[in-house]
């Protein structure tokens, strides 16, 4: 089953700074992920040390969070700067008319109403970036704090307070990023190239964003009408690959999960035998006779890692040539 | 565009004096980066003075409860929309 669709031009969605940024940013998150994987689940990952050694994937780690750091602090500067240009991107900020539109996302769901019309950003894009902007700033705060240990070993209950929000927040972020992946290649099989060119078709935008272009285009936001022309998609039904993408972005986050969940939050506290849960030693069951299930899902989750750099070295190659 | 460049410019210059500041501050403070040290084996590093724990493993237990209660939430949710997905999305785009 297969339509054809025929779109008569494109609209600039993303700036030139807003595709460099998402690259730096993507590419430093990426990485830390798959270096922060190996410093917090090793065991289960042996070949990254086998490959790297432990000394260079932290000291990568490091280099790759102090990248990440300078590209916020870029991009909050760049943004604030705007406020005197009158060109602040503000679209993405949660309104009331965010959770009204939330709310009818959810009855379209349950069949009882039309699918809403959101602006430029959906619901879920606008809470995917709150929860990213929120996070990445417990995780920079605490990422730079155990950079230099020696200031928290005075504090000794404090460095490991802050080393498990630096993972718990990594993880759960991770989680989050896995979704995007899945929302960006599966969905839109292979690549959503939006992110890279900075162009959408009219016709999805009329589609996914229509409260965006059927507006205003000059006024909303960067969304403004660019070259015409004539592209082709086809829609594919896909439904064996989106199901297989489903359980497996499913099986990692359980892994992770419970992962996280036995080695952080039902943890003994150190030095005492205080826990949430009556949890001795996590490490014999992460590490025990059901840790192959772990290895498997850890090692998995590399390999989307993995992927999700592969596509952003691609995205940045369609840039460059586009 | 020229406002554009001299925006960029602004911030990236803004960035790396801001981003050396805090870099340099936290250095002096604590000379030495982290590497070289287990993380796995902080606990061996700063194995003394052990009623430092105790006396705050009651406000360490409602942090941890705060954010298994935060992950746990975030992964439903995520997990909800990514089943809700296969309904809402007819297949895949190619």
């Amino acid at each position: 089953m297969s339509d054809t669709k025929r779109e008569t031009g494109m609209v600039t969605r993303f700036s030139a700074v807003q595709v460099y940024f998402h690259f730096l940013m993507a590419a430093a998150i990426l990485v830390l992920f798959l270096t922060g994987i190996a410093i917090t689940f090793g065991g289960h990952v042996g070949w990254l040390y086998a490959l790297f050694g432990y000394q260079t994937i932290l000291l990568v780690h490091i280099i790759a969070g102090v990248t990440l750091f300078l590209s916020l602090l870029y991009y909050v500067i760049y943004s604030l700067t705007g406020l005197a240009t009158g060109d602040a991107p503000t679209a993405w900020i949660p309104t009331l008319d965010t959770v009204r539109e939330a709310i009818t996302y959810a009855k379209h769901v349950l069949g009882r109403g039309e699918e809403p019309q959101p602006g430029k950003y959906n619901w879920i894009q606008k809470a995917e970036i709150l929860i990213i902007t929120v996070e990445l700033t417990v995780l920079t705060a605490t990422g730079l704090l155990l950079m230099f240990p020696g200031l928290l070993l005075r504090y000794r209950p404090a460095f490991l307070v802050t080393s498990d929000l630096h993972a718990v927040f990594a993880f759960t972020l991770l989680m989050g990023v896995t979704f995007h992946l899945y929302d960006t290649h599966v969905l839109e099989f292979p690549l959503d190239t939006s992110i890279f060119t900075g162009r959408v078709s009219r016709e999805r935008a009329r589609e996914e964003w229509g409260g965006w272009v059927n507006g205003d285009e000059e006024r909303a936001d960067g969304g403004m009408r660019t070259a015409e022309g004539t592209v082709r998609s086809e829609h594919v039904d896909g439904r064996s690959i989106q199901f297989a993408a489903v359980g497996t972005v499913l099986f990692v986050f359980l892994a992770i999960y419970s992962g996280v969940m036995i080695d952080r939050i039902l943890a003994p506290i150190p030095g005492t035998q205080t826990t949430l849960y009556l949890l001795d030693s996590p490490t014999t069951i992460l590490e025990g006779p059901l840790g192959f299930f772990w290895s498997i899902g850890f090692n998995v989750t590399v390999l989307v890692i993995i992927a999700g750099l592969v596509a952003l070295l691609y995205g940045l190659r369609i840039r460059l040539t586009d | 565009m020229h406002t554009d460049h001299a925006r960029s410019v602004v911030a990236a210059v803004a960035a790396v004096l801001v981003g050396a500041g805090v870099l340099y501050t936290l250095n002096a403070a604590s000379p030495g980066l982290t590497t070289g040290v287990w993380m796995r084996d902080t606990l061996a590093l700063v194995g003394e003075g052990l009623s430092q724990y105790e006396s705050m493993s009651g406000n360490w237990l409602v942090l941890r409860g705060l954010l298994g209660l935060y992950l746990t939430g975030l992964v439903a949710m995520v997990s909800l929309l990514l089943v809700l997905s296969v309904r809402t999305h007819p297949g895949v785009e190619r």
